[in-house]
């Protein structure tokens, strides 16, 4: 079996090497990328080009938080780490990485960052406070995803109000763009982060 | 063929190949997990080989699809995870 595995990644390895040049899709953004009002084109791709990835990607995540939050275990949480330096590291750390969450998603627009790297941030944040006991994620069953739902849900509305101005959903005015992926990708962080940091809490406590 | 490329696809194929490996060899439903992830690390390092596309700088569509990759593969993690610790397989001597 170990064989088979060593035969498996040479296979790709040798297939990767193999491959011939071509164009790939670089053009084909660079041509409409004004249209998207963004100009870092892998936000371009994930908010406008292939929108849709990013709304089922979101609504994969608030699947999987509704299928873990029944299993979490019936047994008592976890205590919280105590400790000044742990408490009070932690205490500072938080709202650094969330400011750092919203620098990483408004500069996504120019530069590498978005709406996914800021919901990382923000969850890690998340699931730090969560460690010392001072988490911010709702402590019902089915709270945290339903908070989460409203985030896809302004995806999903915007998608749909979309049509009322191009004809096509999910396809945004050119004029207003910029500003429109910005507010999705605000609520698409939100629900990512919270949604991220309640499927940590399933897996450690009592719901 | 440049290094850059043949780094990234000697990466994916290890990760791949060390992924699956941990897959086939052991019971513990933690380590499978833990190995079917490091596989996925590989499939998306492949995704982001810059071999065969011309031109300077990264695809972006291929790019993309790995962010939102990484995301479901988290999610995914997560869920399983769940059902490993609700199975209570593993307990002991993971």
């Amino acid at each position: 079996m170990v064989l088979g595995a060593l035969a498996a990644a040479a296979a790709l390895f040798v297939g990767l090497v193999l491959l011939q040049p071509v164009p790939g899709l670089t053009p084909e953004v660079e041509r409409h990328i004004a249209e998207t009002g963004v100009s870092n084109p892998v936000t371009a791709v994930l908010l406008d080009y292939r929108a849709y990835d990013t709304l089922m990607e979101l609504l994969i995540v608030v699947l999987a938080l509704l299928a873990a939050e029944p299993l979490a275990p019936r047994i008592a949480a976890r205590a919280p780490l105590a400790g000044p330096v742990v408490v009070g590291g932690i205490g500072a750390l938080a709202p650094a990485l969330a400011v750092l969450g919203g620098y990483v998603l408004w500069i996504g627009a120019t530069a590498p960052g978005g709406a996914l790297q800021a919901a990382a941030l923000w969850a890690a944040a998340l699931i730090l406070l969560e460690t010392v006991g001072r988490g911010l994620v709702p402590r019902a069953t089915n709270h945290a995803a339903g908070l989460s739902a409203i985030g896809v849900a302004v995806f999903f509305g915007a998608g749909l109000g979309a049509v009322a101005f191009t004809g096509m959903p999910l396809d945004w005015p050119a004029k207003h763009a910029g500003a429109i992926i910005l507010g999705i990708e605000v609520a698409a962080a939100a629900a990512l982060a919270l949604g991220l940091a309640a499927l940590f809490r399933a897996g450690t406590a009592a719901p | 063929m440049s290094a850059v490329a043949i780094l990234y696809a000697g990466l994916a194929a290890a990760l791949f190949g060390l992924g699956l490996i941990s897959v086939v060899l052991h019971r513990s439903p933690l380590r499978r997990l833990l190995g079917i992830n490091v596989m996925g690390l590989g499939v998306f390092t492949a995704l982001l080989y810059p071999g065969p596309v011309e031109g300077s700088g990264p695809d972006p569509v291929p790019h993309a699809l790995v962010i939102t990759g990484l995301v479901v593969a988290v999610a995914g993690t997560a869920l399983g995870l769940s059902l490993i610790r609700r199975a209570g397989i593993g307990q002991d001597g993971i």
